[in-house]
Formats: structure tokens, sequence, C-alpha cells
């Protein structure tokens, strides 16, 4: 943790910063992660055969928000965070920070207690302890100390360690897959897919992630040519997977969680050879916990910066052993949190994750100038020469 | 990691975490304490559900538990009954009858009782879709009289009841059209999909000489989970051709007075729905490509290459499977079954008139078939 131009603590120092193509992987590869485990079961559940039609919105509704926050670094030369700090002082972005922080908070409630059902689902036969999970935890504890430009260079892998088993996956079920069972298209009114849509909105809230994690990336000319495609081609994989998996489980898919793990389940020689698909599920697994850990690390990030506490560490251990309890206590109330999730917290994903954006956007997306500018240039060639 | 402490604070969640790890038993199985249940066999009760399961437990070789009521089928294999009001009552209480607590995801074989049948048989299916632990695939049969029984047979061999069971059921009688296998996953989503109808194989014990063999030759159809028919050796050939790729399928036909029987090699199939007005039709055009392979009464060689000889059997063939297909959709449309998911195809290619015509479509529909024998290349 270093201080601004402004004296503040700062997300980023110069040698922790994300690059346009790692935040181009991160978007296009990572971001879809989180959509692999429930919401394909629940969208049927909503939508049925209209799934895509709900995720297609889903994922508008995410680009919008992706777009002003890009739209917001191109314009001020500067992070949204940062931006606040400038505009509304240190005290009010520290106060965001916390408020920010706990908003992450929640949004990591679901995909951890869906990546432990998964973990239990995927690697046993049978019921196992909770503590099959509970390692996760430190290596949780463990990405929490790191920068979030760790995230950039595990970004760097994505690539070949999440096409490859995804793709793999898909290809594998495409024996048993009807795509003509996503037929007709719009079948039902456009408002049971936006009420699929306000149901899963948890699921459909990147952004939310994003605007944290724009504190380590340095906007440069041109970088939204690799940004937004990159953001085409995360929604395009997830497009192709849901549209797979209505293929092959039809309406049924709405009683089939964890549909990564299932999907590719039916493959002809996976009678003879055993289910060797598992592979590439352990493989898309690794990429499941880094997805599950990203809210807890923006959270210590978040909170790191609102107190002005240097010890990240100690955040990093209280989280991590907080959300093991959270975890351990609470995995058998799973059903009511998705109730809760899915009824009671929509506005507020919607306010932290789409509102807020758009409302940097509109406040702080003015051309910088004078002292400002100077002082980002300054950065800027400090980061050059370090280079 | 700023200071010592931080790493000795780590080592202490570190150790925590690997004592909690290390203290369970990763799900390793002792093969010699567990279980496995391989084919399950369920009846409706009036008072909920009876439930057979056949468990293979390699130390049960020496006879039944005390207190279940069990069968000794096969070397290492019991048939176990329990009763529930629900399918997984009675599961438990198959569980609580042996204390194995038998893992149920190497199930390959579901038999469905007749008195299942005659109500909505995703009464019992239901818990098998929505079990984590229960593969979600298993083969389905139909049963006449109890399912229970089929599980008391005595193979020929010592197979165990659940492998001469699969062997039926398996991908190899589908293949030559003697069996319409049907799995639990195909079967339900044609169960939730718009025209409710599905099919499995009415599955009999035949008593012989060296032991029980079983015949799966015949087709339970069902509406609405309900089964409302049953479909003829015939008719199951003549569902096959249209249905499922067929290779190495054997076709008897009469042909200038003796049996002669037809090897089919492969069956190109395309089903067109029509709508013209409010008048469906279900266009079929079927062409089989096959070689005579065998004849009731020897043949001289010049028979052999007969132009004339073979194209008056490929006709004839052509039109008696015709018939066949034929006289076994009138039987479908009579009793009301969509056999060639007319409503599936009304829904997804003419949405505006599903609402209209999806109740009386069976009964409207028409059919134009075209069957043509060809000659391999």
């Amino acid at each position: 943790m270093t201080n601004n131009s402004l004296g503040a603590p700062c997300l980023r120092t110069n040698s922790q910063r994300i690059t346009a193509r790692q935040l181009a992987f991160f978007t296009a590869f990572l971001l879809p992660v989180g959509k692999l485990l429930e919401l394909p079961s629940l969208l049927t559940a909503y939508a049925g055969g209209d799934l895509l039609i709900a995720a297609l919105l889903g994922l508008t509704i995410e680009f919008i928000p992706f777009c002003c926050l890009l739209f917001l670094c191109k314009r001020s030369k500067t992070a949204p965070i940062e931006a606040l700090e400038r505009r509304c002082g240190a005290p009010t972005a520290r106060i965001f920070c916390g408020v920010y922080g706990l908003f992450l908070l929640s949004y990591a409630v679901l995909p951890l207690l869906d990546l432990e059902k998964f973990s239990h689902a995927a690697f046993s036969d049978t019921s196992p302890t909770f503590f099959i999970f509970a390692p996760f935890f430190v290596l949780c504890g463990f990405i929490c100390t790191k920068g979030l430009s760790a995230y950039g260079r595990a970004a760097d892998l994505l690539p070949v360690l999440f096409l490859l088993p995804i793709l793999g996956l898909i290809g594998m079920s495409l024996s048993e897959a009807d795509f003509t069972r996503l037929l007709p298209v719009m079948e039902k009114p456009l408002t049971v897919s936006l009420k699929a849509v306000w149901k899963t909105t948890a699921y459909f809230s990147c952004s939310g992630l994003l605007l944290p994690m724009m504190s380590a990336y340095q906007y440069r000319d041109g970088d939204e040519k690799k940004l937004l495609p990159a953001f085409g081609v995360g929604a395009a994989l997830t497009l192709l997977f849901l549209a797979t998996f209505f293929a092959v489980f039809g309406l049924t898919g709405e009683k089939e969680h964890y549909a990564v793990m299932k999907l590719a389940q039916y493959f002809p020689a996976l009678k003879f050879v055993g289910r060797i698909d598992l592979l590439l599920v352990y493989t898309l697994s690794v990429w499941l916990f880094y997805y599950t850990a990203l809210p807890i690390h923006l959270f210590t990030e978040c909170f790191t910066r609102c107190f002005s506490i240097r010890k990240k560490w100690m955040i990093a251990s209280i989280s991590s052993v907080a959300l093991l309890l959270f975890t351990l206590f609470c995995n058998k109330y799973n059903n009511a949190f998705h109730a809760f999730f899915a009824e009671a917290m929509p506005p507020v994903f919607l306010l932290f994750s789409v509102l807020l954006p758009i409302a940097f956007l509109l406040l702080f997306g003015r051309k910088r100038q004078g002292r400002y500018e100077n002082n980002q240039k300054r950065e800027e060639t400090e980061v050059h020469r370090e280079e | 990691m700023r200071s010592k402490k931080s790493i000795l604070y780590y080592l202490c969640i570190l150790l925590f975490l690997l004592i909690a790890f290390f203290s369970n038993d990763f799900n390793l199985v002792n093969v010699q304490k567990t279980a496995i249940i391989t084919a399950i066999a369920i009846d409706k009760e009036e008072d909920g559900f009876s439930l057979t399961a056949l468990i293979a437990n390699p130390a049960s070789q020496g006879g039944s538990e005390g207190g279940a009521k069990t069968g000794q089928t096969a070397d290492g294999y019991a048939a176990v009954q329990g009763q529930g009001k629900t399918v997984a009552e009675a599961l438990e209480d198959v569980n609580a009858k042996t204390g194995w607590y038998p893992k149920l995801v190497f199930c390959r074989v579901l038999l469905l009782g007749e008195s299942l049948c005659s109500g909505n048989v995703f009464d019992a299916l239901d818990y098998f879709l929505r079990s984590d632990y229960a593969a979600d695939d298993p083969l389905l049969a139909a049963t006449d009289g109890k399912a229970s029984e089929l599980l008391q047979a005595k193979p020929p061999l010592k197979a165990a009841v659940s492998e001469a069971i699969e062997k039926v059921l398996s991908d190899q009688p589908k293949r030559v059209g003697a069996v319409l296998t049907a799995s639990l996953r195909p079967f339900a989503i044609s169960y939730f999909s718009a025209g409710n109808s599905g099919y499995m194989p009415l599955i009999v014990k035949e008593t012989g000489k060296d032991g029980d063999v079983f015949n799966a030759s015949k087709t339970a159809l069902f509406q609405n989970g309900r089964r409302i028919g049953v479909l003829d050796e015939k008719g199951t050939f003549a569902l096959s051709c249209i249905k499922n790729p067929l290779r190495l399928a054997a076709y008897t036909v009469q042909s200038q007075g003796e049996e002669n029987t037809l090897l089919i090699k492969q069956n190109q199939r395309k089903l067109r729905f029509l709508l013209d007005g409010d008048e469906p039709t279900m266009r079929i055009n079927l062409t089989l490509y096959a070689e005579w392979t065998d004849a009731a009464n020897s043949q001289p060689l010049e028979a052999l290459s007969s132009r004339e000889k073979q194209s008056a059997l490929y006709t004839n063939a052509g039109n008696v499977l015709s018939e066949q297909i034929q006289s076994t959709f009138a039987y479908c449309k009579s009793i009301g079954f969509d056999a060639f998911d007319a409503i599936g195809k009304l829904q997804k290619y003419e949405n505006n008139h599903f609402a209209r015509l999806k109740d009386s479509l069976v009964q409207r529909l028409q059919l134009q078939i075209t069957v043509r024998f060809a000659p391999v290349r």
C-alpha cells in the first residue's frame, strides 16, 4: 500500500498494475466462471426455454456499467475510486470503500455457498465432511494478502487453462445436445425473462467487481479495442455454455445443479474409460476458487483502505476465518440464502454494480485538467521508466 | 506477509485445518465394508412405495442380514426390500434394515412395476432426478405385475440379475431395432416437453431350463407419466426405424412365397412436420440400406445376383415396413400417444398455432410415409 499523489492511501502501486491485456483475459475468461454452477439451472427454472434471452438481458445489464467504467478511466485518466477521492476528498473515499467492502462481502456469499456444495458433489460420491472444503479458506487468505496484480498474472494463464476445459466439456456434450430444444425463441413474454434476470441479479453483477479492480488498471489509448471485444468473448462463451446446457437437459435442467460438472457426463466413451471429463472439471475448479476468492480479496483491499490498515494479512486472516465459520454454520441454509438473494437483494446489487458505475461516469467522467493531469502524467512517466 | 508473527498465525491456522482435514476418511471406500445398489425395482402400494434394491456386497455371500426381508440372488448380491411413503423413505428403510447405506451412484437399472405405471411414474422417478447422489441416467424398463419379482430371477451362467437386464436394455439391441431403450434423462425430457409422451421397454421374465432370461422386445407407451399402451415386437421395430439409427438389423420379409432376411446397415430418416391450414401432416422419408443376407431355402448362385429377384424383394420389404409403420402410427393415434413428437415440432416451428392446435393435434395428424429399401453400394 502506497500513498497517491494527494497523499491518501492508494490501492495501486506502480509495480502492482494490471495491464489491459490481463484485464481483457480477466473479463473474457474469469468473469464467466461465476455463471457456470447454479445460474443455468436457475435460469431454466425462471425462464425455461427462453434462458438465452434472459442471459442476453443480464449480460447487457453487465455490459453497460462495464462500458461506463472503461469510459470513466478513458476520460478522467484515473481509476474510479481515485476519481472519487480527488473530487470528494479522502474521508469520503474511505467511507465509500467501507460501504463497498460490505457489498463485496455480500457478493461473496452465493459463490461461496455454491462452490462448497459443488466441491462436495464433484470431488466425492457421498456427502463428505465440511473440512474437505476448509483448505479453500487457506488459499483464499493467501490470495487476499497479495496485490490485485496477482489476478492479472493469473489471468495470463486463463486463455489456455479456461478455454481448453470449457470447450472440451462443451465438445463432449454435443453428442447428446439437441439445440432445437431452444425453440421457439421468445415463446414466453419478455417480462418472464426480465423477472428471471431480476431474480438472478447476483450472478449478473460482475461489474461490481470491476469498480475496485480498476484501481489496479491504468488506461492507455486504444485499450477499449481490447476490452470491449473481451467482454463480448466472455458473453459469447456464457451464452454457448447455457445453450449447450439447455440442449442437453431441456426443462429438466431446472433440477441439474452444478451444470459444469454434469454437462459432459453422457459422452459415450465415458462408459468405458470412466469420468475423465472430471479432469476438465477439476481444471475449471481452479478458476472457480480464484473467482470465489475475488470478492473477498477486493473486500480486504477496500477495508484496508477504509481503515488505513497497513497489515493487510490481518484483514485477510479475519475475513477468511469468519467466512469459514459462516460457511460451516450456514451452508445448511443454502436454499434460504438463494431465496433471500433472489427476492430481497436484487436492488442492492443493481445499485452497486449498475447504478454506481453510471453515477461515477456522470459525476467524474469529465476530462481532467491542470494539477491533476500533471500529476497523472508524472505517474505515467514513472511507470514507463520502470517498465 | 509483513511480520514473523503473521507466519506464525498462518501456521497455526494451517495446522488446525490440516488436523481437521486429515481427521476424515477422504471418502475412501473399504470394498469389503460397503455395498452398491446395481438395480432398483419400484412398486406402488396402497400406502406408499415398495422398493427392492439389488445390492452387491462382497461380504454378503453367506446369507441375508437379520431382520431384513431379503432374497439371495447371484453370489454377492442380495435383493432387499423397503417400504415408505416416498421413494426416499423406502430407500432409507433399505438402509436401516441392512445397515450398509449402499451407494446409489452405480445403479444402472430402474424397473417400474405395473401398479406404479398405472399412475404417474414421476411420483417415484422425481427422486432420482433430484438426488445428487444417484446416477441420473439409469436405464428404465416397465414390467407386467410386480417389478420386484424380476430381481428374484436366476439368470443362466450365474450372472447377476442387474447385469442380465442391463445387457437386454443395452445399446446393442437398440441398434438392431429389437428394443426401444430408454434412460431416465431423455424420458424425463419428453415428460416435461409439450407432448408429455415417452416410452420405455416392457421387460418380461421367461423361465427356461437353464434359468431365467429377459425379453424386452415390447414397448410400453406413456402419456403424462402414465402407461397408456403397449407396442408389440413389430411395432417396436417400426418405431425403432424412425427413432434410432440402426446398424446390422435383421429384417425378415416374405417375398415370392418364401421368407428372406435383409440385413439393414443404415437407415436414413427425414421427418418433416407440415401445417396446411389446420391440417397437420408428418412427412417421413425412410431409406434403409440393406443387403440380402439369408433366405429360408438355399438359393442357387444365379438367384443371389438376380436383379429382378432382389428388386422385388426390396420393393416388397419397403411396402411391408411402410404398412407396419402406418399401423403402429394408427395404434398410437388411437390411444393419444404422440409417437413422432408432433406436438413438440408444432411448438418449435409453428408456435403461432400451438395454443390452438396442441390438444387436438395427435388426433388430426396425418402421416405421409415413403419407405425405400436400397442395396448397399
